[in-house]
């Protein structure tokens, strides 16, 4: 103790980096990156989280800070990362939350946002499987015009807008801006910029104050998986399936369309954040062992998905990449990436991804839900220690419990936290 | 051409599959025995997935052959024509969850196993649950639950069936997401399935039917 921020926020970065090049750090690196848990443990509601930024916010600080974490990333849990006033103005269709305005979107007080399956709620439809051709033909106007009117009620006039391709002159110009529809959308727009920028205007201060009180962020920029572009909400995860089977050559000519913009953006991201982390966060959802074979995974979801992390590596930056769900069966296809330049964060059987990427990424992981949840402080102990003693060895490994954290028993965190800081050390 | 249908919709052949429906249609074939034959083929499509061949994928997609053959072929069945089947389970994602896949699946795995499935949906209120219970006299329930704060919803949900006073009226059980073994004793449940295969088990050996 007595240790300067400085010195400490020296100590926690080379522990973290030291960790992803494979390389014994000092100790273990702890980190909670999905810190929906902060809200239990300062007895805060999700509602109140998303409504009352400020109030969230000091919510996520507070485990960060006290239980002595080595990073901290992009406030998950709150209204910056989720700005829900401003989603209640646009009637968003694609999501449930707590405290939602319109009631069709409302879940209980105390449950964390989930997203919604296009096809399963309004307006909210899956784009159609005949419209490939007109997204592939010009995928910003198809989105513009056919896909954010689905969205939100307050871009549905979006969809009455001539096609945007003929704004090249004043006079192509002149009548989209004169078009009542348009002006419609902007003015909900203008209404809303308040509840979307104060909620990001907290997030400089929040990074500031947390680097002045010596802890690095862990990651700034996000990223996604081409076909979880789809998946996750256009065609829908049934869309996806069936689109496997019915368009095969459709679905691929969509992923390699959007594979460069994956791959820009979450390069775009990270270099404007690079001062801050060089790692760039990857949640993925529809890979997940179960979801497909092993040869629909590699004929569908794995190239695309190398394509970008291996853009983001080229660029010079750390792919961080949360496979939310069983991702064993995949363990061997994944490996398939540079020693050393990446992290996997693994829900499932961790200590077999040791076996076959021990040698290749750093992991990150922590105990099963059903442990943190309705386990006892000595049960978080027993596989803490063989998390740090199997997974730890040699270095390369990060504890970095997942989403499934978020509910998790106070004193089970704080044992986890406690635990890691004292047998952790290397 | 029985055979054909039955193993052409098991490889998942919607094609071939269609043009046999429409032929066996229009020679005034049995619409009923027509159905029959197909709800065969994705029986096997549910055995093949439980074997590990098929995936999710391979399921939604028979799904969706078999929706396009009924389409073709209700307007042939007569009333009250239907499969016998084997006994009820109610099924549902418990309160403040609202992820359906997983129960999608167990509900297909139920159906194609010869169960008849209430499916209650998802954020499903203790008291639907209860009260479905009362109204259809099933001995099975089925709680799914993808997030965490499932464990507690699936908790009260069980709570909320024995102060109806029928607890021993029916079997629980669960699965979904992060579940375990641990977590079914935690809430309370008779069984605890990682795989939809085990919610067809568990069925069968509570209600019967293998």
């Amino acid at each position: 103790m007595g240790e300067t921020p400085e010195k400490l926020y020296a100590e926690r970065k080379k522990r973290i980096d030291d960790a992803i090049q494979l390389k014994k750090p000092d100790r273990v690196p702890l980190f909670m990156g999905e810190n929906g848990w902060c809200l239990k443990y300062a007895g805060v509601s999700w509602e109140e989280a998303l409504y009352n930024p400020e109030k969230g916010l000091e919510a996520h600080k507070r485990p960060i800070i006290e239980l002595n974490w080595d990073a901290f990333g992009l406030p998950w849990g709150t209204g910056i990362w989720f700005p829900a006033r401003g989603f209640d103005r646009l009637d968003i269709h694609q999501l449930k939350w707590p405290g939602a305005a319109n009631e069709e979107n409302r879940i209980e007080a105390d449950a964390v946002y989930q997203f919604v399956e296009p096809g399963t709620r309004g307006k909210y439809e899956p784009m159609p499987a005949e419209d490939y051709d007109l997204f592939l033909d010009d995928p910003t106007d198809y989105i513009i015009r056919k896909w954010l009117p689905t969205l939100a009620t307050a871009l549905e006039p979006l969809g009455n807008l001539p096609p945007l391709h003929n704004a090249n002159s004043v006079y192509g110009l002149g009548s989209l801006l004169g078009s009542q529809d348009i002006a419609k959308v902007l003015k909900t727009l203008l209404d809303s910029i308040e509840d979307f920028t104060a909620p990001t205007a907290l997030l400089g201060p929040f990074i500031s104050e947390m680097i002045e009180r010596g802890f690095p962020p862990m990651y700034m920029a996000m990223g996604t998986s081409p076909y979880d572009y789809f998946a996750d909400t256009m065609r829908g995860t049934r869309g996806c399936m069936l689109d496997m089977f019915r368009r095969p050559e459709k679905l691929k000519e969509a992923i390699e369309k959007v594979t460069p913009w994956c791959i820009e953006s979450s390069v775009a991201g990270a270099r404007q954040t690079e001062n801050l982390s060089k790692i760039v966060f990857i949640p993925v959802h529809k890979g997940a062992g179960g979801f497909m074979s092993n040869k629909q995974y590699e004929e569908f979801w794995w190239p695309s998905m190398r394509q970008v992390m291996m853009g983001i590596i080229d660029a010079g930056f750390i792919p961080y990449l949360y496979s939310e769900g069983i991702y064993t069966e995949r363990l061997s296809i994944i490996k398939d990436i540079p020693k050393g330049k990446a992290i996997y964060k693994i829900e499932s059987d961790i200590f077999k991804a040791k076996e076959i990427l021990g040698d290749t990424v750093c992991l990150a992981g922590g105990p099963p839900a059903s442990i943190m949840n309705s386990g006892t402080p000595e049960e978080v102990k027993d596989y803490c220690k063989k998390l740090i003693d199997v997974v730890g060895e040699g270095g390369g490994f990060l504890m970095d419990p997942a989403i499934p954290m978020i509910t998790a028993k106070v004193e089970n965190v704080k044992v986890l936290s406690e635990f890691t800081q004292e047998y952790g050390v290397y | 051409m029985a055979e054909d249908l039955v193993s052409m919709l098991a490889d998942l052949k919607e094609e071939e599959v269609m043009e046999i429906v429409q032929k066996r249609m229009d020679e005034g074939q049995d619409p009923m025995e027509i159905l029959d034959n197909a709800r065969k083929g994705v029986a096997i499509v549910g055995q093949r997935y439980q074997t590990g061949e098929y995936f999710i994928p391979e399921l939604v997609y028979s799904g969706e052959i078999l929706k396009a053959i009924v389409e073709i072929v209700k307007p042939k069945l007569s009333e009250g024509a239907d499969v016998k089947r084997l006994g009820k389970v109610i099924i549902g994602t418990v309160a403040g969850d609202i992820h359906d896949i997983g129960k999608d699946i167990v509900t297909f795995m139920l159906d194609v196993n010869g169960f008849e499935v209430y499916d209650l949906g998802v954020d499903v209120p203790a008291k639907l649950f209860v009260d479905t219970i009362k109204e259809t006299e099933a001995p099975v329930v089925g709680l799914s639950g993808f997030l965490t704060l499932s464990f507690d919803s699936m908790k009260e949900t069980v709570e909320a069936i024995k102060a109806a006073g029928m607890r021993d009226k029916v079997k629980i059980m669960v699965g979904g997401g992060t579940l375990d073994e641990k977590v079914g004793e935690y809430v309370g449940a008779d069984g605890f399935g990682r795989f939809a295969g085990d919610a067809v088990s568990m069925a069968q050996k509570w209600i019967g039917g293998k």
